[in-house]
């Protein structure tokens, strides 16, 4: 406690200095738009973000107006560098060559001379190669330079078609397959959010200038490229004088209606047909599943576009009716941007809006005074085409980014002099020691007030969002009128920073499903009929009664004509999303090359690890065990293996080769008796994360070995209140190997293992074994790290701005910290000198889950083939960019084929660092009894730790204990 | 007769089952093989984690029983004598051990997370009471607190909708009566009218407490994890668990189910002395 006050009494005294050199004096000026100069944003971080919203008004403020010339760059001209050549362009142009950009790095660039200074767009035609499916990105550097952050993520997307709806067994539609159309085709650059519906535009001076196109993610054939002035497009008004002008009619009484799930082509596999239960909806059964409308909460994300052909029988003025509905997120409208054969045909279909309504209702694409727009249609064919585009929701993102980091630098300089649990008792006389704090905390409520008035404005209602948003507001002016309040309410100030970083990510999106569209004369009547209550409660009740007849037990249970078949049981226990997936993918491309069909079983995840009833085990006791179960936690098939219930894999052709896609380590556990009963099928990695921000500002090196850690980092985290996270969580399961992670780190890189070399007997009765326990729990005992602690949220807070985490924690500030982006990284965990002066870093547990073929299967060939499949490079890599594009980053496949796994969308900086730290990981094998093991190790740490037991006697108990159990098992097994 | 059916059906047999395992050393999937009293043998003398796991159950259900079982009985009396809104409060009361002990567990842990930011430890630290967290659900000082806190809350409701039954049951003719002959108070109201009245209530209220805390289980390792650090709150369910689903030894999981079945037989003839002597 005292030491406490004296490190705060320190903390003042520097806050005090860095908020003098930091601050201005005075208050901020208030809410106006405009007036927050872009210095004050970033009290800590150096890179002061330079979007594209920053660069139009800065082209505002130039007053630059559009280029005049059109400059044509060809692949012949361009320097290529890296996997990057000329190559045959698959019948582009006459047979021109077109530039091969491979997935490796590699750059284009192109030097070319420009006449007219002013305002540029760039187009750009290009053959999206066979990827994995992802959208192309490409960096695009003028001078070698960035214009502005979204030229980082210049994106071109694919064109989707699909095939064939079949029928399954019980009668209900099957999701078609979808398969890409390589082909040539223009687009402009664009950024790859959906931000601005505008292609951005450049700004080139006069003279010469270099284009360079750096790789970023997936492959593309590139052919000509267009510098050219922006498009003029007329607004409807001038569209109208058009018409006149060129004496088009009104046509009467035509209508053609098209089903929306009809769509000729998406530029995204995540966008589908998906199945409507509304009665109202065309077409519609009472008793089985039709795949009625398109879009719905898939279709949300930027630039996302689906794109249909409908003939038109004459030439004349139609206008365009959707049946629509966004029943998704409450109170928000939905962009779209409207093209018709690739054009936007006036200003105001570059970003329409359909409103919030959770019913079907239609809209007719009509002015804001409810008069239809009219479209000027020839006989034939036409291409209609709907993006998304985030419209006004980018200002209330952008905000809200920047309003979240200013509040974050604030509370930091707030912890700095109150420290993270402020003492209740003590007065910290905020008001004295920032004398401008009140100002901050109004002038972040102003801008707040402000973003949410945005928000306000776009939305139907009032939406939940507005009121989070104002209750954050209503905590800061409490705050503005007594800053003294701060230092007792420093949690709610956490959560409030948690809670609008969360909404970023939850206004991001504008999901619309469409369940037809018309495009008809202006005369002709469009009405939506709105669904009754009655019919709604009717068709309910049908589907109730008919789930008693339908077995849904398995997904997509197989057809009749497939009985005859090889049909192999696999068991998954993941969530349905990813049982439905795999389904998919089996039936599209395993069961028509090899004749055998899969039934996939969705069991609760969780039901294959150890420590819980379990399914697996269970069936193989009923003697109806499925043929393989994926998702299978690490520690479980040695357990089988013992038993003699799972297939030795290394028996089958063809072993070797897959084993040679994954690390040779992750097959350790498996292993027992001279075979390998399981393959790894997702692992997990191990590594340091801070906050670059911070780290910087105390002027620290991210520690190399552990002494660095204890002896530098961890006084200066203490002296600024903050700590390392290097939690033990004993909540947890102790067979989940996260609770000891840190023990086993340290093990390792001493050169210690878990067990001697017969695997008879623990090996933690050894000198580094007990070396390695002390100083472990040493860490807990003497350097005061906290035993439990939210490291997610401290580390937003930056209250514990460098820790131990793994992937879970890695993947959770990807994905949910979108304030942070930028501002921190990964390293390499700390490690241990060795004798010959190099730093041994090597972690374990990377297993994460594996498969199993089950020794009761009398298909265990086939169960093999059905492994390789799904285990193969090609599947896992398809398996993971649908996955992640269909439930978000946050779902991304941690798959353990390597291969596979570095092709994920990584950072570079941070595949390197992941790279690093799997190649040279050591998984411990598991025993007979081995779960006693971890369970041991923490109820040592506890004894020492918790209960203040000698570090001797605790950790010679778990090893009597350890060695006991292995004992007991062994003769169980009949081992000798 | 159809009791009889189904009383051989859904109890006989299991006993017997498990009875018949726990003479073996069944591994869930291979051939089960006969080794006499080995089970029990190692269970009674050699397994010092079963010791630990009988004393935690012992502790936890000579005050968690009673407790929730006087809680409940007056509870029960206190929301009889209330007269608006019996309906509320009853469900007030009854709806915790409505919801899964899990679910709840996961309430009660944001309470006593051992984070600085947990409620407890929260507000323990603003008082100035503390100077560290408590790390709640992983000391062994505290764990069983934790748990038996948690259980009592969850375990009133059962034995408490019995005794609201058994008290509404009683002819309020009686109370009228005994006040004429000269009851003074509500308590003796209670001593000399209600319990008696009650005994069938009361009697099948402490089976099913007693029963309840023997077989505590779910809320312990929601709280303290499975197993608990050290064998803190361990108990025979635990222990049974741990050796049927961890290391997989039917057999042995058996024997220890033979064990707490005999335990929570006994005590049920136990109480039925104790309330059937009276009459």
């Amino acid at each position: 406690m005292k030491k406490k006050k004296l490190l705060t009494g320190a903390g003042i005294l520097a806050a005090a200095a860095v908020i003098m050199a930091v601050w201005r004096t005075g208050n901020r000026p208030t809410a106006e738009e405009k007036e927050y100069s872009e210095e004050i944003y970033r009290i800590s971080s150096d890179e002061s973000s330079y979007g594209y919203t920053q660069a139009k008004e800065a082209y505002a403020a130039g007053g630059y107006s559009a280029g005049t010339d059109v400059i044509l760059l060809t692949p012949g001209e361009a320097v290529l560098t890296g996997d990057a050549m000329l190559a045959d362009s698959r019948g582009y142009a006459g047979g021109a060559k077109m530039i091969y950009s491979g997935e490796e790095d590699n750059s284009v660039e192109w030097t070319f001379r420009v006449k007219n200074a002013g305002l540029y767009r760039i187009s750009m035609d290009y053959l999206a190669l066979e990827g994995n499916g992802a959208k192309i990105q490409r960096e695009v550097r003028i001078d070698g330079q960035l214009p502005f952050e979204e030229a980082a993520g210049v994106s071109f997307y694919r064109i989707f078609r699909e095939g064939e709806v079949t029928l399954n067994s019980i009668g209900d539609e099957v999701w078609p397959v979808q398969s890409e159309d390589v082909i040539w085709q223009r687009a402009d650059f664009e950024d790859g959010q959906g931000y601005f519906e505008d292609p951005l535009l450049f700004y080139l001076t006069e003279g010469e200038h270099t284009l360079t196109l750096e790789q970023i993610d997936q492959p593309v054939g590139i052919g000509n490229l267009t510098i050219c002035p922006p498009e003029e497009i007329l607004t409807y008004a001038g569209m109208l004088e058009e018409y006149e002008k060129n004496g088009y009619q009104r046509t009467s009484g035509v209508s053609v209606k098209l089903q929306a799930e009809d769509s000729s082509w998406r530029n995204d596999s995540v966008v589908r047909r998906e199945s409507n239960v509304d009665p109202n909806t065309e077409p519609y059964s009472l008793t089985s599943r039709l795949l009625n409308t398109v879009g719905g909460y898939r279709w949300r994300t930027g630039n996302q576009s689906v794109a249909w052909e409908i003939e038109v029988p004459q030439s004349g003025l139609y206008t365009l009716n959707f049946k629509v509905a966004q029943a998704t997120v409450s109170g928000i409208p939905s962009y779209r941007k409207i093209t018709i054969d690739g054009k936007v045909p006036f200003e105001e279909m570059k970003l329409y809006r359909f409103d919030y309504n959770k019913n079907w209702y239609g809209e007719t694409l009509s002015d804001e005074n409810g008069e239809p727009y009219l479209f000027y249609l020839e006989e034939g064919v036409h291409e209609l085409k709907l993006e998304v585009k985030l419209g006004n929701f980018t200002e209330v993102i952008e905000r809200t980014i920047d309003d979240l980091q200013y509040l974050s630098d604030l509370t930091r300089e707030i912890t700095k002099i109150t420290g993270t649990s402020p003492d209740p008792n003590y007065e910290y006389e905020l008001y004295r020691n920032m004398p401008e704090l009140s100002g901050e905390m109004g002038y972040v409520a102003d801008r707040l007030e402000y973003t949410v008035s945005l928000l306000a404005a776009i939305s139907n209602e009032r939406t939940s969002m507005e009121n989070n948003y104002r209750s954050i507001v209503d905590m800061l002016r409490k705050f503005q009128a007594d800053v003294d309040k701060i230092p007792r309410a420093l949690t709610e100030l956490d959560t409030a920073l948690t809670n609008l970083g969360s909404y970023i990510t939850s206004i991001q999106i504008c999901p619309l499903a469409l369940d037809y569209l018309e495009v008809a004369s202006p005369d002709a009547e469009f009405t939506v009929e709105k669904t009754l209550f009655t019919e709604k409660l009717w068709a309910t009740t049908v589907n109730f009664v008919m789930s008693f007849f339908k077995d849904y037990d398995s997904i997509g249970k197989v057809t009749e004509e497939d009985q005859a078949q090889t049909v192999l049981d696999v068991w998954i226990a993941r969530g349905a999303d990813w049982g439905e997936l795999l389904k998919e993918m089996a039936d599209e491309r395993f069961t028509p090359e090899t004749g055998i069909v899969v039934n996939v079983n969705v069991i609760p995840s969780g039901q294959l690890s150890t420590g819980s009833i379990n399914m697996l085990m269970l069936s193989v006791t009923s003697g109806d065990a499925p043929d393989v179960a994926l998702s299978v936690d690490y520690n479980l098939p040695s357990e089988f293996a013992f038993r003699g219930a799972a297939v030795d894999l290394t028996q089958f052709d063809g072993f070797e080769e897959l084993a040679d896609q994954y690390y040779d380590t992750m097959f350790e556990p498996y292993r027992f008796e001279g075979g390998v009963y399981a393959f790894p099928e997702t692992m997990d990695f191990t590594c340091m994360i801070y906050r670059t921000d911070i780290i910087d500002d105390l002027e620290l090196e991210i520690p190399k070995t552990w002494e660095e850690l204890l002896e530098t980092v961890l006084p200066t985290l203490y002296e600024n209140s903050m700590t390392f996270a290097f939690p033990v969580d004993t909540t947890v399961s102790t067979t989940s190997p996260g609770a000891y992670r840190g023990y086993t780190m340290l093990l390792l890189q001493k050169g210690g293992s878990y067990y001697t070399e017969d695997l008879r007997s623990s090996a933690l009765d050894s000198a580094v074994a007990y070396d390695t326990f002390k100083m472990w729990t040493s860490l807990y005992t003497n350097y005061d790290v906290d035993e439990q602690s939210n490291f997610f949220t401290r580390f937003r807070t930056g209250t514990q701005p460098i820790g131990i985490g793994n992937y879970g924690t890695y993947l959770q500030l990807l994905t949910s910290a979108p304030e942070l982006y930028g501002r921190w990284a990964i390293a390499p965990v700390p490690g241990t000198v060795q004798e010959d002066g190099s730093i041994n870093n090597v972690v374990g547990t990377i297993s994460s889950t594996s498969c199993m073929i089950l020794e009761q299967s009398d298909k265990q060939e086939e169960a093999w083939r059905f492994l390789q499949w799904w285990l193969s490079e090609e599947t896992q890599i398809s398996y993971g960019r649908q996955l992640e594009a269909l439930l978000g980053t946050g779902s991304r496949w941690n798959t353990a084929n390597r291969e596979a796994f570095y092709g994920l969308p990584w950072k570079r900086e941070d595949e390197e660092v992941i790279r690093a730290s799997l190649e040279t990981a050591i998984e411990q094998p598991i025993v007979p009894g081995g779960y006693f093991t971890g369970r041991h190790i923490i109820n040592a740490w506890n004894r020492v730790c918790v209960n203040d037991d000698n570090v001797r006697d605790a950790l010679e108990k778990a090893v009597r204990d350890i060695d006991k159990e292995i004992a007991t098992k062994r003769a169980e097994f009949g081992l000798k | 007769m159809p009791f009889l059916l189904l009383f051989t059906a859904f109890t006989i047999v299991p006993v017997a089952v498990a009875m018949g395992t726990s003479f073996t050393n069944y591994n869930m999937i291979q051939k089960p093989g006969f080794v006499g009293l080995d089970n029990y043998s190692f269970l009674i003398l050699d397994d010092d984690v079963f010791l630990k796991a009988l004393k935690n159950t012992l502790v936890f259900a000579l005050i968690t029983g009673p407790i929730g079982y006087m809680a409940s009985f007056f509870m029960a009396w206190i929301i009889t004598l209330v007269k608006k809104g019996r309906g509320f409060f009853s469900l007030a009361f009854y709806a915790p051990s409505l919801t899964s002990g899990v679910a709840m567990s996961t309430i009660w842990l944001i309470i006593f997370s051992g984070d600085r930011y947990g409620y407890l430890n929260n507000l323990l630290l603003k008082m100035g009471l503390l100077t560290e967290p408590i790390l709640w659900t992983s000391d062994s000082e505290y764990v069983m607190g934790v748990v038996m806190l948690i259980s009592v809350w969850m375990s009133m409701g059962t034995g408490f909708l019995v005794f609201l039954a058994g008290f509404q049951n009683i002819d309020p003719a009686l109370y009228e009566a005994a006040r004429m002959d000269g009851t003074a108070s509500r308590f003796q109201e209670l001593r000399y009218i209600t319990w008696p009245l009650m005994k069938p209530q009361l009697l099948f209220g402490a089976i099913n407490s007693i029963v309840g805390s023997f077989a505590v289980f779910d809320v312990a390792t929601a709280v303290a994890g499975m197993p608990s650090p050290n064998y803190a709150a361990h108990t025979i369910v635990a222990h049974l668990y741990d050796y049927a689903f961890t290391r997989y030894n039917m057999g042995y999981a058996s024997s220890v189910a033979m064990i707490l079945f005999l335990i929570t037989f006994v005590m049920g003839r136990v109480c039925m002395r104790l309330f059937k002597s009276e009459e």
